[in-house]
Order: structure tokens, then C-alpha cells, then sequence
């Protein structure tokens, strides 16, 4: 499907997300997660469609776009994952796990592997320090993280 | 203290459902208030409570919702804060993700009490989980006409709307988080005018903690008095402290307000980790003036913290054992602050990006002995000079890390960091994770969500 | 009202304005980068920090408000430690590129780094890079992100002065950065003005770029002559090195605040339209197309005018004022020409050539002074051209007197032949080339507005002050002193030497400028007094 065509598809939804908010512009965030959801990262085309159901100009969705983490300017991995570089993941080692996972994945902060598999961000805490060190691996948390656990999470990944 | 409030539910199989919850007592007291009493017995239970805001800034609630301008013409809107990002801080997500009906119920009261008739919940983006159960319970509060029109059979109406938000430490300040529910960048506001005057849609706004509204149901259930009387003076109810770092059983642990930080670490959360010596602590997450060792015999409370130097914040409790290095700790606290800035206020946005540079510089062993005090410099030119308290906020660690470490940093420098460049220690944790297995009567235990 | 002090100065303000409004009504001077009295409060650049007693920090004034008995230090220790320690932080990634930089003299940073920083730069890091450094964003605008320092005056004003939504601040914390929305323009009527409000070199007017240093520059206040708003303008020429026959002397045109006209701003039009003051100039007296030889005086070509003029059957000529002339100039047409001379055929209004309007300062009759005509000359029909251009035509006319005006332009080369060959004596006075000024016996070559004294009344009746901003170029002479010596060579009774004479006289004899002086309009002008 064109992305133009997936983001007709998603207006019902739109429509509907609009209608919660007491003002359209509130909608903004909420349908830039849903069309990334669909098409992966956000494109000119979702920003442009924001706008036009938010009345938000689109240079200011752009602004939003890049104020965010979790939105992608870029294609990411099938899976992103976000590593946490918390204080208390500091504390519990994660520099170590860090870099394991990287040499696993081949990658640094912000790449994709060449498969398009896997993406990494370094993420700020993700506020699950009770599981120090840990990472959010798509939507899921991952916590008490060590090699072992990495690999068994990597090798499930499609 | 024996019965624990807050997490009662927390270890109760599918609490986050409604049939669970409502076996469990949930919304019998906001069906109750709504039938018997006027909004005002709220605030002023919730004042006499002594509740403060649990988010960090520990105002006292009650005040707050009193804020509200009286003649009414606007709409009135209550948000909730549950944009948890203060690094060591998970306490919310326990609600959020195991007891989202008492929050739920905590918001009907609120609502009742400040007279509003929509209420949104603003939470974390990258809390997928937690927003999926919170909204699921949203849902089956709908359809139980807890929520909508004519809630419990009254008169009176709610909308809740769950709202995500995207990735971004700086909207858990209460008007940035404003700003980006209303589809913006979060930058904080210029105060005056105050949220409760001038907030969200430019209507009188009301902004609270997950963890403040979910006191309420039990200030109204218990009383007023019992729930002050948990807490310390002025410090009312218990508190969901967050425990993490070095110490043996890292979890949520609900104790009352005022519990001495020794006991928290040693009795409650099983120690230092491996027996080994503690060398300091951070009371109230990253942005909190660390306290060495030799300092945490303190009460946990808004006001004994603060008269310690430091403060409770949101009582994210970070334990550092003897191995830790504190110039890797204020290398990922000064990375932290750089990345989270909004960049809205120069003194914010150039200083937290330049103290980050600094500090790499001293971690690679680059720097010199001028450099500390160039970072006090910059740490002290940013204090108070912003919007927001996030460049207060990045200030601290530096200014406390660096003053009561000193000996530490000025050491590293003249041995070019020993050949450390990154990581915490020398220390190989003992297994793979802290062990815990037994339950604190008193709280939380941990919630582990592996696959 | 509130009584305040500031620096030791007692003063009585209004009720709920910032104390940032307050020191500028004072005028008393206070560094501020994202304030602008034009704009919403932003409040981020943080430097109008100033000390008020019984506040414990020092305050930003653009956003604090004055109360009773507050008392506020703009220069104590504390308030310029506030002030001096913000400028370093705006400077830390700044890229100190001035000497490349053609903000230079005009720079914000550097005039406030001279009054309230020299600190001993501390800043020992790499700067962070930004990747748009002299990039075009639009036909006007040259944006330099590097040098911004994200005071989103730009952004605000495409917000809420426009509402073209043309600026955007991406990224945040230290890799925020300015720019427009990716693969769109800077491209509205109003584009000019973030320049004008930029306060460092981030945005900067390829018009002007690289042309001169700006302490060359002289300024004069003017009003601007392309359109009937009457915008206030400042007309910035080459004041260092005087000009002869060189390609250009002004450089720019600056909007001059004026709260009741264009408040702080001018259009793109207007702002470029300068370029007529040097360029196709009619440069020559010329008294009949067939001369050839020595150029003419201006006592030649006025007293072969007044000749012919006098020789006229009363009522066989036609003239064609112009609403591009002052009120003074057309007091002296109406005086030489419907008085004097008798002559009935006047006009002055071109009928076709409205331009675009909006409903913020742009006026589709793009004349600076239509209603000073119609006033002054008082002419049947709203003074259209058309019926004299049309008994021209016909024959009717022994000769026509025309200002300005291009025939070619408004009719039509064959209206200007055949006007051409059915008037016997065409007077042609003006400023620029065109060819109804090519096609007459006689040109007189006029000044433009940057080279004389005047008024010109806008669409509102505000009547408003133009001033000399350089010398006449060349032979050129102002209307007004080219119309006071032929209307003496006609036998008029006076002896202008001043356009404020002239203006004065006026004020004597039309009610609608009754009490006006040239003291009096001022600089912001004064509202015809309406019967």
C-alpha cells in the first residue's frame, strides 16, 4: 500500500482520535504514534496528514516531530530497541551489557543492522531500575538483563 | 505499619481488571462520596491530610485544587501527571500497570472535588504496557458507567482520555506536560500565569501526581486524620519509595512518610549489596544532591530532606556501594541532563550541553584540575535562571557530586582516570540479578516482565 | 497607575505592564534578545534579567509585571552578573564568525557583549555543528543556524503577525535549531521583517547582504511611497563617501515603528521598492524633442513652460497630477494651474493599476498620497485621468502638463501616440524614465521622495513626513521647487524656499490641515481634523 493510501485508511481513526480532545491541535501526538505505528517512521506524508486533521501548521508537526525520542525521522529496525542508560542501570552495569548487545547486533547507538532487523537507541531512563540494567525491546520491558538473557531475547526476534 | 494502602493490590493476580478491583473494594468509596457529600469535604479532607504532590515538587494538594478561581466560568480540567521519568523512579508504573483502578477512582474524587468534567491522563510513551491496561481500564470503567454521564447514577459527568506521550523527560513538568497534550513541543511555560489560573486550553487547570490521586480514595474511606497520622508532620500518608542501585532487594516499597533512609536501605531493602560499603546515596532521583554515606541518617520527608540540603523529589532512593566511581556517575548524569533539555532557555540549553562536554573530557582524562570549578561555574550560572527547574535540577548533581567528592574527581584528573572510561566499577555482580524472592509486608515487590 | 522606581528614578506607570515596558517607556537601557514589544512574551533568551528588592533571584523584565512601590535595579552587581552570565551562554556555540558576518554593527551580541559582557571567554569545547550556514531560504532570506540564538522572534512572527507558519525550532536542547518547514520557502508578502528582527546575524537580507558595512550607513526617517498605507520607513544611504553618478546611494529601507500605521513593520514591496531613487533616473532638462546640442537651465525649460502656458487659449490645457506627489506639490498645482491658469482639466488618478491588498498593511492603491489629491485638488469624477486623456485624444487640448504619470503604462502605447500627435505641447515632469517622458517637448526631471521635504496623507487622512535622505540626483529638483518657480515666473506672489512654507500656506487654506506645521505632524503624523 502506498503510504498515502494506509493514511486514508487510518482517518476513521483519526476522526475519532480528533473527537476525544477538546481542541483538534491536542490530537497531534496521538495520531503521529498511530501512523508511525503503521508505517514505520515518519514520512512528509504523515506530517502533511497530522496537520491536516489537527490544523497544527505542518512546520510545527515537524518541530514535534523532532522534539520527541520516540518518533523516527528515518527508517528503524523491525525491532527497535531502547537501551536504558539510567543512573541505576549505570550503577548495575549496563555500560557492559551495552556493548555486548552491540557487538552482537554489529551496531552502534542509532543504526540499524544491515538487515533491517534490529535498530538501537540509547535511551534515557526508562524508569524500570527496580531490573537494573534493562531494555525496552519493541514495546516490552526487559529487565535484569545479562548475556544470556540478551541472547535468548535477540534469537526470538523475527 | 503493617497494612500497606497504596500497593495493596500490587501483588494481586489481574488487580488491573475490573472484576478483580471491584472484589477488592475498588470505587465503593468514590460511589459513596458522590452520593453523600459536597465537593469542598473532599479538599478539605485532602487538606487535612497533609497529602502533598508525590510527583517531585511535594506541594500540599488541597492548596492547590483551593487555587482554582472561584466565579467558574471556563471549563475545569484535571490532568494527570503519568509521565514518570525521573531516573530512579518506577513507583507510578506499579499503579498504572497493577492498580489502574485506584488511580481511576482517585481521579473520580479529584474531579468531583474541583468540579471538573474531563479529565486527562498523560502518560509516558514508552509505558506501552501500562497504557494499555490503564486504557483497558478506562474502558470497563465506561461501560460500568463509572465514567461518561451520570457516574454511579448521579447527576454528574467525567470524560477521561488517556494520552500518550512521546518520549521527552521534560513534559513530567507540569506545563510542559500542558503543551504537549496540546499537540507541542514541551516547553515549560512562563509562570505566572499558574496552570490552575491559565492551563490546559487556556482553561483553569488542575495538574496531579498518579500516586497523590491514588491516596485519595483511602483519605476518604479512613479519614482525614488517619491519614495524616501515617506520615510525618506535615508529610501525611506513606509513599511509594523506589529502590534501585546497589542494595540487595531493589523494588517499590510503600512506607510511611518520614521513614529514616539508613532503615530503608539496610532493614527494609536487605542492605548493600554483597555486604559491601555503601559511599552514597541519591534521595530523590537524578536530580537530587546526593547524600555520602555518612549522611543518610535522615528522615525521608519533604522537609527533613530539604533541611539536609537535598530533597526527597520522587523519592527515587539510588544506592552506590564503594565501587562506584562518581565521576562515571556524573558522566551519565550530565548526559542525561543534555539530552532531556527542551533547549527552550539559553542558560539551560547551552549550560547542560556544555558541562556534558566538560565532563566527558575529565572521563576520557582530558581535563585539568580548572575544569571543576569551570563546571561549579556553569552549574551555579544556570541555577534560577530558567523557565523551569530543570536547570536547577541539572545544577545539583553537579554542584554535590563535585563538592563532596572532590578529593575523588581531583584524583581521577591527575591519573587521567586510572584507564576507566566508562562503566561503574571493577565489580562483577555476584549472578545475574539481585536476589530477591520474599515479599515486604509492607510493599511492592518487584514486577519483573520478561518473555 | 503604579509608582515604581527604577535605578533610582521614580516613576508612575500603568497598571500590569512588564517592567521591561516600563524601562523602555523610561528609556533606560536593558539588554533582551527573544522580547519584542511586537510579539508574545517567549521569555527564553533569559538576559533582561534585572535585580528587584524582596525578590530573592533577579527576574526577567519582559515578563514580570510592575507593582505598587516595587523597586528595580537595572545596574547593580547582581542584575549585570544575571545579564553578563546568559550573554556567555548565548555565546558558548556561537560561531564568533564576525568578521564574515554581515550583522556586523548590528549585532545584538556584539553591542551587548561591549555594554554588558566583556567576560574572559571560558569556553574551551567544540562548538556544536550545525549544518545550514548561508542557506537561502526564500527569494529575500539567507539563514545562518549556527549564529541563531533561538529567540524565536522569526518563528513568532510567521505565527502570529502573518500567520504564514514559516519558521520552526527543531531538535531540542543544545542541537535545537532553526529553520523552515524541509523542501518549503520563506516566500510572503512580509518576508523582509525577520531580518529586521532578527538580533544576530542568523537571518539576514540578501538584498542587502555583503553591500556595506552598516557603519557607512546614514538614516533618514521617510515614509513609504508604495502604497496608500504610508508605512513608516527609514531610508538608509551611503553616508561615507558622497556620490557621484555612482550605481547606487540607498542601500535599504527599514520600517520605523509607528503604533497607529504599520506598528514595526513593512511589506516586501514596499521594502524593496528603493531601487527607482537610482536606477532609470531621467538625468537631463530637455525643452523639445528635436534639440540637440547643449543641455538646457532650468530657467530655459520653466520660462519656454510658463511661455506656452501663458499663450494658451484659457482652458485648452490638460493636466495630469499625480498622487505620488506631495500635498505640497499639489497644493502648488492647484494653485498654479486651477487658480492661476484657470485650467479645468485637471486629474490625477490612474484608473487599472490597483495593486494587491490584505488586511494587514498592504493597500491596492499603490499611491502614497491619493487622498492629498483628491483633497487638495478637489476634482469632479474621483480626479480619473480618463476623461482628459480621452479629450487629448480628441484634439481638445493645445497642450497637457503631465506628472509622473506613463501614459504607455496606463492606456497603452497607441493612447500615448495618439495623445502624442493631437496635443501640440506635452510637459512631462518626473522622476524615472518611461515613455510618456520620452515622448515630450519638455521634461522636467523631478527628485524622488528620498531626495526632499514633504508630506504625503495616507487612505486614513494621516498626514505624514518625508525628509531629505540624500541630495537631488543630478539636474533633478523637487516638484515643489520646480512648480514655486514657474508658478513665479507665471506671476504668483510668493518666494518658496522651503517646502514647510509651502506646506504652511496649506495649513492656511485647506480645512483638513487647519493648525498643521511640520513640528506638529512630527514624526508619527497627524489625522486630517474632519469637518
Amino acid at each position: 500500500m502506498s503510504p498515502e493510501a494506509v493514511l486514508s485508511a487510518l482517518d476513521p481513526q483519526a476522526q475519532k482520535i480528533v473527537a476525544k480532545y477538546d481542541q483538534k491541535r491536542a490530537a497531534t501526538l496521538t495520531l503521529l504514534h498511530l501512523a508511525q505505528d503503521k508505517i514505520g517512521h515518519v514520512t512528509p506524508e504523515i506530517e502533511a496528514w497530522v496537520s491536516k486533521w489537527t490544523e497544527v501548521p505542518v512546520v510545527h508537526v515537524h518541530s514535534v516531530v523532532t522534539f520527541y525520542s520516540m518518533y523516527h525521522q528515518a527508517p528503524v529496525g523491525r525491532t527497535h530497541i531502547r537501551f536504558c542508560t539510567g543512573t541505576s542501570c549505570m550503577l548495575m552495569g549496563a555500560a557492559e551489557k551495552l556493548d555486548c548487545l552491540k557487538k552482537k547486533l554489529g551496531i552502534e547507538n542509532g543504526q540499524t543492522t544491515p538487515d533491517g532487523r534490529v535498530s538501537l537507541e540509547e535511551a534515557e531512563c526508562l524508569c524500570a531500575c527496580e531490573g537494573a540494567p534493562m531494555m525496552q525491546v519493541g514495546d516490552d520491558y526487559h529487565l535484569d538483563l545479562t548475556e544470556k538473557k540478551i541472547d535468548e531475547i535477540l534469537g526470538k526476534l523475527k | 505499619m503493617t497494612e500497606p494502602i497504596l500497593s495493596r493490590n500490587f501483588q494481586t493476580p489481574d488487580a488491573w481488571k475490573m472484576a478483580v478491583a471491584e472484589k477488592r473494594g475498588a470505587y465503593e468509596t468514590a460511589r459513596n462520596v458522590l452520593a453523600t457529600m459536597k465537593p469542598e469535604d473532599v479538599t478539605n479532607a485532602v487538606l487535612a491530610a497533609n497529602l502533598r504532590g508525590l510527583g517531585g515538587a511535594g506541594f500540599p494538594t488541597g492548596k492547590k485544587w483551593q487555587f482554582l478561581p472561584k466565579d467558574g466560568k471556563k471549563p475545569v480540567y484535571l490532568v494527570v501527571n503519568a509521565d514518570e521519568g525521573e531516573p530512579g523512579t518506577f513507583k507510578d508504573r506499579y499503579i498504572l500497570e497493577r492498580d489502574p483502578h485506584l488511580m481511576i477512582e482517585g481521579i473520580i474524587l479529584a474531579a468531583f472535588a474541583i468540579g471538573s468534567k474531563k479529565a486527562y491522563v498523560y502518560i509516558r510513551g514508552e509505558y506501552v504496557e501500562p497504557f494499555r491496561r490503564l486504557q483497558s481500564a478506562v474502558d470497563e470503567a465506561y461501560a460500568k458507567g463509572y465514567l461518561g454521564k451520570g457516574i454511579f447514577g448521579t447527576a454528574l459527568e467525567l470524560d477521561l482520555v488517556v494520552h500518550r506521550g512521546a518520549g521527552a523527560y521534560i513534559c513530567g513538568e507540569e506545563t510542559a506536560l500542558l503543551n504537549s497534550l496540546e499537540g507541542g513541543k514541551g516547553y515549560p511555560r512562563l509562570k505566572p500565569p499558574f496552570p490552575a489560573i491559565v492551563g490546559l486550553f487556556g482553561c483553569p487547570t488542575i495538574i496531579n501526581n498518579v500516586e497523590t490521586l491514588a491516596c485519595v480514595p483511602f483519605i476518604m474511606k479512613n479519614g482525614a486524620a488517619w491519614f495524616a497520622g501515617l506520615g510525618s508532620a506535615g508529610n501525611g500518608g506513606t509513599h511509594l519509595f523506589s529502590i534501585s542501585g546497589h542494595v540487595e532487594k531493589p523494588g517499590v516499597y510503600e512506607l510511611p512518610m518520614g521513614t529514616n533512609l539508613k532503615d530503608m536501605i539496610y532493614t527494609h531493602a536487605g542492605g548493600v549489596r554483597g555486604g559491601r560499603a555503601l559511599k552514597a546515596v541519591i534521595p530523590g532521583g537524578i536530580s537530587a544532591k546526593i547524600l555520602t554515606a555518612a549522611e543518610i541518617d535522615v528522615k525521608m520527608d519533604y522537609d527533613s530532606l530539604r533541611n539536609a540540603g537535598t530533597m526527597l523529589g520522587s523519592a527515587g532512593v539510588m544506592v552506590m556501594d564503594d565501587t562506584t566511581c562518581m565521576v562515571t556517575a556524573l558522566l551519565w548524569a550530565a548526559k542525561f541532563f543534555a539530552h532531556e533539555s527542551c533547549g527552550q532557555c539559553s542558560p539551560c540549553r547551552e549550560g547542560t550541553g556544555w558541562a556534558y562536554k566538560i565532563v566527558k573530557r575529565i572521563h576520557k582524562g582530558e581535563a585539568t584540575i580548572a575544569d571543576l570549578d569551570s563546571l561549579l561555574k556553569i552549574a551555579r550560572n544556570m541555577e534560577g535562571r530558567t523557565i523551569c527547574v530543570f536547570a536547577d535540577a541539572a545544577a545539583w548533581p553537579i554542584q554535590s557530586y563535585i563538592t563532596k567528592f572532590r578529593a575523588e574527581f581531583e584524583e581521577y584528573i591527575r591519573s587521567k582516570g586510572h584507564g576507566i572510561r566508562r562503566g561503574v566499577s571493577s565489580y562483577t555482580p555476584q549472578g545475574s540479578a539481585p536476589a530477591v524472592s520474599t515479599l515486604e509486608s509492607s510493599g511492592a515487590r518487584r514486577l519483573v516482565k520478561g518473555k | 497607575m503604579a509608582n515604581i522606581t527604577i535605578d533610582g528614578k521614580a516613576l508612575t506607570v500603568k497598571d500590569g505592564i512588564t517592567i521591561i515596558e516600563a524601562i523602555d517607556q523610561a528609556q533606560i537601557g536593558l539588554p533582551r534578545y527573544c522580547y519584542h514589544p511586537g510579539l508574545s512574551i517567549a521569555g527564553n533568551c533569559r538576559i533582561c534579567q534585572v535585580e528587584v528588592e524582596k525578590m530573592p533571584r533577579t527576574v526577567i523584565a519582559c515578563n514580570t509585571r510592575v507593582a505598587e512601590g516595587m523597586v528595580i535595579h537595572t545596574k547593580t552587581e547582581k542584575a549585570k552578573e544575571s545579564q553578563q552570565v546568559v550573554l556567555e551562554f548565548l555565546l558558548a556555540n556561537h560561531p564568533l564568525d564576525c568578521p564574515v558576518c554581515d550583522q556586523a554593527g548590528e549585532c545584538k551580541l556584539q553591542d551587548y557583549y561591549m555594554d554588558y559582557g566583556l567576560y574572559d571567554p571560558k569556553f574551551n569545547d567544540v562548538k556544536v555543528k550545525k549544518e545550514k550556514k548561508a542557506v537561502s531560504v526564500g527569494p529575500t532570506i539567507m539563514l545562518d543556524q549556527e549564529r541563531c540564538i533561538l529567540c524565536t522572534r522569526c518563528v513568532r512572527f510567521g505565527d502570529e503577525v502573518t500567520k504564514t507558519h514559516d519558521f520552526g525550532v527543531f531538535n531540542r536542547g543544545d542541537h535545537s535549531e532553526l529553520d523552515i518547514y524541509p523542501g518549503k520557502e520563506l516566500n510572503n508578502k512580509y518576508s523582509g521583517n525577520v531580518a529586521d528582527i532578527c538580533p544576530v546575524g542568523a537571518l539576514t537580507d540578501k538584498d542587502f547582504r555583503f553591500k556595506m558595512r552598516v557603519w557607512y550607513l546614514g538614516s533618514q526617517d521617510s515614509v513609504c511611497p508604495g502604497c496608500s498605507r504610508g508605512c513608516n520607513i527609514q531610508i538608509h544611504y551611503e553616508k561615507s563617501r558622497p556620490y557621484h553618478l555612482k550605481t547606487e546611494r540607498v542601500m535599504r529601507l527599514k520600517p520605523r515603528e509607528n503604533q497607529d500605521v504599520n506598528k514595526w513593520w513593512m511589506c516586501d514591496e514596499g521594502r524593496y521598492g528603493y531601487k527607482p531613487i537610482d536606477k532609470n533616473r531621467l538625468q537631463k532638462i530637455r525643452i523639445s524633442r528635436s534639440t540637440n546640442g547643449s543641455d538646457p537651465s532650468w530657467l530655459m525649460a520653466l520660462e519656454k513652460t510658463a511661455t506656452v502656458l501663458r499663450a494658451a487659449k484659457p482652458g485648452a490645457w490638460g493636466v495630469l497630477a499625480s498622487p505620488q506627489s506631495t500635498n505640497e506639490e499639489l497644493h502648488l498645482v492647484k494653485k498654479i494651474f486651477k487658480d492661476l491658469l484657470k485650467i479645468e482639466q485637471v486629474a490625477f488618478f490612474a484608473p487599472g493599476q490597483e495593486g494587491f491588498e490584505d488586511d494587514f498593511l498592504l493597500k491596492k492603491d499603490k499611491n502614497p498620497n491619493s487622498a492629498g489629491a483628491a483633497e487638495i485638488l478637489k476634482v469632479p469624477g474621483g480626479g480619473d485621468l480618463t476623461p482628459v486623456v480621452e479629450a487629448a485624444k480628441a484634439g481638445k487640448l493645445e497642450g497637457l502638463f503631465i506628472f509622473s504619470h506613463d501614459l504607455a503604462k496606463i492606456y497603452g502605447a497607441e493612447t500615448l501616440a495618439a495623445v502624442r500627435k493631437a496635443v501640440k505641447t506635452v510637459v512631462y515632469e518626473g522622476p524615472n524614465e518611461n515613455p510618456t517622458a520620452e515622448a515630450a517637448d519638455v521634461l522636467l526631471p523631478s527628485s524622488s521622495y528620498a531626495e526632499k521635504d514633504g508630506t504625503f496623507t495616507n487612505f486614513e487622512g494621516r498626514v505624514q513626513r518625508i525628509r531629505r535622505a540624500v541630495d537631488p540626483l543630478g539636474v533633478s529638483r523637487p516638484t515643489w521647487q520646480i512648480l514655486a518657480d514657474l508658478g513665479a515666473l507665471l506671476g504668483a506672489p510668493w518666494n518658496y524656499t522651503r517646502a514647510e512654507h509651502v506646506f504652511n500656506d496649506l495649513a492656511k487654506e485647506n480645512a483638513a490641515f487647519k493648525d498643521m506645521n511640520y513640528k506638529a505632524v512630527g514624526s508619527s503624523g497627524l489625522l486630517w481634523s474632519r469637518k
